[in-house]
């Protein structure tokens, strides 16, 4: 292979799927996890008919795609730009249609999931001869990965000149404590991050929100969180990267374990709060009090699973999908159980007795196995 | 006041130091090493930022068994600091001022004799690499630890600035607080002049004549 297409791949796809496993697990489980094994070609026909017979339907999906395809951009420009990627800057010296060419297959490959499915797309439009449709679905998708492409290009090559435009950062007064640097991180450096993954867990809980009636059982709304909080899982690992590279001054400090895990559980119990107070408008319909005091402390247990994970010594990055995968299956059985505060216990305690056992034997540096 | 025993730090099958006994009395002491002997590692270990195998001890107070109280009496200032780019000068120190439970005179006090006030309430992205310095070995002086690791304190610092940091380092001795500064070149007699000299080569680390 081309030695620096290779070093992209490696550089900037591999961190992509890794960072992103947590969404596409989500969304696997939407596409496949839903109905019964001996129903999923039927599902997915339908879906497939869907796009091609309904256009509200379509536009839909190319929203959805273009969701995906922003997000994607915004993980190889704001990874391209840190530190440690300074030597994509020596790119800037080949013909820019030559570096345009591999940021194209860059983006086309964040983009390989979606793309595997489109193939089935255009094989049932082929034989069902949607030509049309299908004109606007290759269209669309060539038009994303060449716009992230230039995007890409232009940004490697224009570096002197400053950015036409920046998201506005919220001011934040406390940021002389624990919380306040990790929440400083997460709402000026992340940002977009946030928004993205705040977006789609708004547009979940805003759906059961919507669909919930009275005497409905609690278990559609936890298994709804759970699918929220899937999308909160890139947040966690930027937190560790942040953690590991800025903040390995702050292990020195007389500062108690006990008082770290606070931070981590408050700053996780803070990032929920928007979706808790949607849900708070359901009260009485499949949802009480105590339910909804519930959820926060799940989803602190959760992401406190996910970040003592991240702890752990001599982690092979790969495993972290599979990790996640079994955790949100553990977690789906328990709320399916009618056990959910055993789950969030559970997770808690889990996650601090780890964090207790690991937090210093840890070091951010990839060693050999 | 420092003792080290069985110590070993590894890498998979790659080992940087093994030391079977080290006893490090009270005292400032060089610590020398040519680049990649393990200086930094050995530094970043005894603030307690690393993991080991092994025993390290501070005044008979282990790293290992007693973490807080071990970290009570040390601070350490890093070769080049990063920090987030988003918070002020002034959120570490008072992060580091709360943690360390140090007073407002003997913050204030610091930053005067560091001349970074006009700086400080600027968030540290926007500082250039010889602030960014600045800062850490400020954040280092704070509270009232036994021992001071300055991991080449030298680098990217102004000339003019080095008798005002030797200067404070003396202060501290006179109080109590040992030090270990490592650095490539030998420091002048008429700014610093160490106890002892710890050379950190093949491995290993050990005391040498100066």
């Amino acid at each position: 292979m081309n030695p620096i297409l290779n070093l992209l791949i490696k550089s900037l796809i591999a961190p992509f799927y890794r960072s992103h496993a947590g969404l596409l697990l989500l969304v696997f489980f939407i596409m496949f996890g839903v109905v019964e094994s001996t129903q999923i070609k039927l599902y997915h026909e339908s879906l497939i008919y869907g796009m091609l017979t309904s256009g509200i339907f379509l536009m839909v999906v190319l929203i959805v795609w273009l969701l995906y395809s922003l997000k994607s951009l915004h993980f190889l420009l704001k990874t391209s730009a840190e530190d440690s990627y300074q030597f994509l800057h020596h790119l800037a010296v080949l013909p820019a249609r030559q570096t345009h060419f591999y940021f194209f297959i860059i983006c086309f490959l964040t983009f390989l999931p979606v793309f595997t499915y489109t193939v089935f797309i255009y094989a049932i439009g082929f034989k069902d001869k949607f030509y049309e449709v299908i004109a606007i679905v290759f269209v669309f998708q060539l038009a994303l990965w060449l716009f992230n492409a230039w995007t890409l290009n232009y940004t490697l090559r224009n570096q002197h000149r400053p950015s036409w435009f920046t998201i506005p950062s919220l001011a934040l007064p406390f940021q002389q404590n624990l919380v306040g640097i990790y929440a400083g991180y997460l709402f000026k450096d992340e940002k977009a991050a946030v928004f993205l993954s705040k977006l789609f867990s708004i547009v979940v809980i805003y759906l059961v929100k919507e669909t919930l009636e009275a005497g409905d059982d609690f278990r559609i709304v936890g298994i709804m969180w759970l699918f929220a909080l899937i999308s909160h899982t890139y947040l966690i690992n930027k937190l560790k990267v942040f953690e590991d590279q800025t903040l390995s001054w702050m292990r020195h400090l007389p500062i108690s374990i006990t008082k770290t895990v606070k931070a981590y559980f408050i700053l996780y119990i803070l990032l929920m709060i928007p979706e808790l107070v949607l849900l708070a408008g359901t009260i009485g319909r499949g949802l009480t009090w105590w339910q909804l005091v519930l959820l926060p402390l799940f989803s602190s247990g959760f992401f406190l699973a996910i970040h003592s994970y991240l702890f752990k010594a001599n982690r092979n990055p790969d495993k972290f999908a599979t990790y996640l995968f079994w955790l949100f299956m553990g977690c789906f059985m328990m709320i399916l159980s009618k056990l959910i505060w055993v789950a969030a216990a559970a997770l808690l305690i889990g996650s601090f007795w780890l964090l207790r056992i690991r937090f210093y034997r840890y070091e951010a540096v990839e060693t050999e196995s | 006041m420092l003792q080290l025993n069985d110590f070993k730090k590894a890498y998979g099958s790659r080992v940087i130091l093994e030391i079977q006994s080290l006893n490090i009395p009270t005292g400032s002491y060089w610590i020398k090493g040519n680049n990649g002997s393990g200086k930094t590692t050995l530094m970043k270990i005894l603030a307690g930022i690393n993991p080991f195998e092994g025993s390290v001890q501070l005044n008979s107070i282990d790293l290992v068994k007693s973490p807080m109280a071990y970290r009570q009496q040390v601070s350490f200032a890093e070769a080049e600091p990063i920090f987030p780019g988003f918070v002020t000068g002034w959120d570490l120190i008072r992060f580091i001022q709360k943690t360390r439970k140090e007073t407002d005179e003997r913050i204030q006090s610091l930053v005067d004799y560091f001349a970074i006030a006009n700086f400080l309430p600027y968030a540290v992205g926007t500082y250039s690499s010889g602030m960014t310095k600045k800062l850490s070995l400020l954040l280092a002086f704070i509270g009232d630890t036994k021992l001071i690791l300055l991991d080449e304190p030298l680098i990217t610092l102004e000339d003019v600035f080095l008798p005002s940091l030797f200067s404070l380092i003396k202060d501290r001795q006179v109080s109590g607080t040992s030090f270990l500064l490592s650095s490539h070149q030998p420091f002048q007699h008429d700014q610093f002049k160490p106890d002892g000299k710890i050379v950190v080569e093949n491995h290993t680390a050990q005391f040498a004549a100066l």
